[in-house]
């Protein structure tokens, strides 16, 4: 079957007034013939109208689910937890990831934006179990204070999770809770960059 | 082909799309042009953003793309050997691919050498590539981007202004977009990009194009350092 007889007539027809048009060299007119598409008829028209619209309709569906998807992934929407307390001394709370409830999270404290201690929350919670919140009592973390400079300062936990085989993420438990350190002789010799001497735990 | 030759053609065609596409059919023409470009950008900086376990979807957009395209053809009664896919030219785009090739293979090797100082080395696997894996992936790869370049972009852009500078520019401008921000790939496929669409429009053959497009990526792999051109990697996974 000839490229001709199979692009049908319409398109025959229409190569033939694309070599008839030009009046070129033999080889452009055979070019003609056989290269240019044909013109969409009005059905034709219609139905790649409709698969136009649906492609975008199914590719910006498709976009946004990888959206979700990549912040459900990377951003665990799964932690629960809570900071209870946080002092010049410690900083306590619990916190359970419910799409693996029996796993212990691991959990990160940071100090006015600096890291200052990791933990795993294993220690025993009973309230927690209690209020229906875990299956298992060992969802506990708690944090002692390095030493601080007296004033007003911010506690933040974070939970530890793998978001990707090469990356970690953080996801905060709970709200930040403020607290003062007392003018202690203690605490008056804390230099005020206190994270740049802190030892990693 | 002698000059005068392809600015006659490039007038004709010009004439003859203006007449015989009206505006509807211009507007759907853009639009199947534009989904296109999006499927393939949705690839690269979306899919590929999300990490190694999201890479099944690619399937998604590089399916629709190939599903738009194999209905517009099929809706304008296009045939394998209309979009280049027999043997029919495929000698005389060799014919006409040598020389640019040749011109441009020296001036990787010079741009390799004057830039990074590094010589021409055959076969050295410079972006991670195998050498034997490098010719027969190039092909296959080669063969699916001129397709949607040539066979669908090209053909879709010369229903609007025949064939011509305006159409053979906006095709490598577009293959070069879809090469950013990997900046010497962007470089190296504007200029591909308007050797491969030139040619095309003289002698369309889509086999030539693939084996050309194969062996100027096994040249440029061996002339410009891989550090340089970061894997060949382009999109969100150029940053890494």
């Amino acid at each position: 079957m000839s490229d001709e007889t199979r692009a049908g007539p319409a398109a025959a027809a229409h190569s033939r007034e694309d070599a008839a048009s030009l009046t070129g060299s033999p080889r452009l007119a055979i070019a003609a013939t056989a290269e240019r598409p044909r013109r969409l008829r009005a059905r034709a028209r219609r139905r790649l109208t409709h698969l136009l619209i649906s492609k975008s309709l199914v590719e910006t569906l498709f976009v946004a689910a990888l959206a979700v998807l990549y912040v459900q992934h990377n951003f665990k929407p799964t932690f629960r937890g809570s900071l209870d307390a946080a002092d010049a001394r410690v900083a306590y709370g619990w916190a359970v990831d419910e799409a693996a409830p029996d796993a212990r999270v691991e959990v990160h404290l940071y100090v006015d934006g600096h890291f200052a201690g990791r933990a795993r929350a294993d220690q025993t919670r009973a309230d927690v179990r209690a209020a229906g919140r875990a299956r298992d009592d060992r969802h506990g973390f708690t944090f002692t204070m390095p030493p601080l400079p007296p004033g007003a300062h911010e506690a933040r936990v974070y939970a530890l999770h793998a978001s990707a085989a090469d990356r970690f993420a953080l996801q905060q438990v709970d709200k930040a809770l403020r607290f003062d350190v007392p003018a202690t002789p203690e605490s008056q010799a804390v230099r005020p960059d206190w994270w740049e001497a802190a030892s990693q735990p | 082909m002698s000059a005068p030759d392809v600015r006659a053609d490039a007038n004709a065609g010009d004439a003859q799309a203006s007449a015989r596409v009206g505006a509807a059919e211009r507007a759907l023409v853009w639009c199947e042009i534009a989904s296109v470009v999006t499927s393939a950008l949705v690839a690269e900086w979306a899919v590929l953003a999300l990490g190694d376990w999201h890479k099944l979807a690619l399937a998604v957009p590089v399916g629709l793309a190939f599903a738009l395209m194999l209905a517009s053809h099929r809706a304008r009664g296009e045939t394998r050997a209309a979009l280049g896919l027999t043997g029919r030219n495929f000698w005389r785009a060799l014919r006409l691919l040598a020389l640019p090739m040749l011109a441009g293979a020296l001036l990787l090797a010079l741009a390799g050498r004057v830039w990074f100082g590094a010589p021409f080395v055959v076969g050295q696997p410079r972006a991670g590539w195998e050498f034997f894996g490098l010719p027969v992936w190039g092909f296959v790869w080669g063969l699916v981007q001129q397709y949607a370049l040539q066979g669908f972009i090209n053909r879709r852009l010369q229903l609007l202004w025949g064939a011509g500078w305006r159409t053979t520019l906006t095709v490598a401008a577009l293959f070069a977009l879809l090469h950013l921000p990997n900046p010497w790939l962007t470089a190296a496929t504007l200029m591909g990009g308007l050797m491969w669409a030139a040619v095309y429009q003289r002698a369309p053959n889509l086999w030539a194009l693939a084996l050309s497009h194969a062996v100027m990526t096994w040249v440029l792999v061996s002339t410009i350092p891989a550090s340089a051109l970061a894997g060949l990697r382009v999109g969100y996974k150029y940053f890494g």
